[in-house]
């Protein structure tokens, strides 16, 4: 036993963690068709072991001792309650006893396996994106209805009526999905969609308060890990996505002030970028290679050009610009067109940035989004025109979504502004003088 | 019996270092078991020795015995 760890900090991780783990467990013992006994369980579980903690002393492992409390709930419920509920296929069928068969699920392979296939049960192509990211965050990442509310910004009954629509998706489904058929491969692509959702959510997502949430993306790539490692689901595309999370993940550090305002690329202190992350992002990415390229993979590769560039000004812009092209020809999106457009600026000038900004196609989408206008901003100024700078900063400013960005376009704005006087007629004569 | 007829309980006060040592024993007892009722008195005791109280009855006495057996035996 440990004397005296930490626990709020402990339980927020492990609980974290392990409920997903526990949940896929459990469900497997129990069935889909007893999903919310499941849960009911892992709730138990953890809340009983954060009392008993809280008196004693954390275990040593308190991830084994959680799975061994797990495993005896569920044993004492199936001896108590076999006959009532339907169980799962494999566990009514058994007639000996029930303890081999509960422990088989608890090993640390078969938590494994068992949350792949939750996972994928999540993510089945039937169900809306959001609801599929929904159930996952909930069964596998251990959010409580509340805060898989504030990750969406939706208020709790929707999020309860979305988890609601999920789960009975899942019990009709009757059981998860097994790995080692082959129709699974064409079920990845909506998983790894989903998973890329999760993390977005973390890195740039709508969130009032807060303009990064590390812990979405650590959820994201924790999960990722998991189909990577995994025979069935170790696959090019898989590979992509978890270079992608890696790398933009390991430049989290710098992209917050320490006021939580967002810091430029080019102003972000590269020394704090996570360089371990960064080389697990590089190694998947030595690995996801295929032909014809696919966008995961474009959009990991870029992200590798920032990751590696020793400064801003030494970024490779032209392969970068040449990524981009390769991308937008398969995601014709505008906002593939405006980071290409920001990129084509580094190389051929902000006028040629300009051009390519206000010309770019399907604008009219990104009306409500303000880094277009910002990036309009950015450039404006680089060219020297502080007056129509400061209109885009000033647009980009009545979209911001989070403190965060507000912050960042009320500075940008500032220093427009100031340029503006300083070119202004009055700036000029007190020059002359 | 007393005179209520009520089944006087005989019980025993812990010393500080066997209170600990209990404690040890039924967060072991938790940990480990299967049968939620017994999980259940397990940590109502632990609750009780948290709390500082000292005299545990003859049930309690029993089940805590059980647990450092159990311990001890691993």
């Amino acid at each position: 036993m440990s004397p005296a760890a930490p626990l709020p900090g402990l339980v927020d991780h492990l609980f974290r963690h392990e409920a997903g783990r526990l949940a896929a467990a459990l469900v497997r013992v129990l069935g889909p068709a007893n999903l919310d006994l499941a849960e009911d369980v892992v709730q138990e579980t953890l809340c009983h072991a954060l009392e008993v903690w809280k008196m004693g002393r954390v275990p040593d492992n308190p991830a084994a001792w959680l799975r061994a409390s797990a495993r005896n709930r569920a044993l004492d419920l199936l001896r108590r309650q076999r006959i009532r509920i339907r169980l799962a296929p494999e566990v009514a069928q058994l007639h000996g006893e029930l303890a081999p068969a509960v422990d088989a699920v608890f090993t640390e392979d078969a938590l494994r396996v068992e949350q792949l296939r939750m996972m994928f049960a999540c993510c089945d192509a039937r169900l809306q994106p959001a609801v599929q990211v929904a159930l996952v965050l909930k069964l596998l990442c251990g959010f409580g209805v509340d805060e898989v509310a504030q990750a969406f910004l939706a208020s709790p009954a929707a999020i309860e009526k979305r988890l609601a629509r999920g789960k009975t998706a899942l019990r009709r489904a009757g059981a998860l999905a097994d790995l080692s058929d082959p129709q699974l491969a064409r079920r990845l692509e909506a998983v790894l969609d989903a998973l890329y959702l999760l993390f977005n959510e973390g890195y740039h997502g709508a969130h009032p308060e807060l303009a990064v949430r590390a812990e979405l993306c650590a959820e994201a790539i924790r999960l990722v890990r998991l189909l990577a490692e995994d025979p069935a689901t170790a696959q090019p595309p898989t590979f992509a996505l978890l270079a992608l999370m890696c790398l933009h993940a390991a430049r989290l550090p710098g992209r917050l002030d320490a006021r939580g305002a967002l810091v430029p690329l080019e102003e972000q202190d590269r020394s704090a970028w996570d360089r371990a992350l960064a080389a697990e992002g590089a190694r998947w990415l030595s690995r996801a290679v295929s032909e014809p390229p696919t966008a995961l993979l474009l959009e990991a590769a870029i992200a590798a050009e920032h990751c590696f560039a020793p400064t801003f000004a030494a970024t490779d812009w032209r392969a970068i610009v040449t990524l981009y092209d390769a991308l937008y020809a398969q995601h014709p999106t505008p906002v593939v067109a405006l980071n290409r457009a920001i990129a084509l600026a580094q190389v051929d000038g902000p006028e040629r940035g300009l051009e390519e900004l206000q010309a770019l196609p399907g604008r009219d989408r990104l009306g409500r989004y303000p880094f277009y206008f910002a990036a309009l901003g950015e450039l404006h100024l680089r060219a020297g025109h502080a007056r129509e700078a400061a209109e885009e900063f000033r647009r980009a400013l009545r979209l911001a979504r989070s403190p965060a960005e507000r912050q960042h376009f009320q500075r940008k704005l500032a220093s427009a502004t100031e340029r503006t006087r300083m070119r202004g007629p009055g700036a000029v004569r007190t020059l002359r003088r | 019996m007393t005179e209520g007829g009520h089944q006087e309980q005989a019980t025993e006060r812990l010393t500080e270092e066997e209170a600990q040592a209990y404690k040890d024993a039924l967060l072991h007892f938790i940990a480990t078991h299967d049968d939620l009722k017994e999980v259940g008195r397990a940590t109502d005791i632990l609750r009780k020795l948290d709390r500082g109280q000292r005299e545990l009855n003859e049930w309690e006495l029993e089940l805590a015995r059980h647990a450092r057996v159990e311990v001890e035996a691993e």
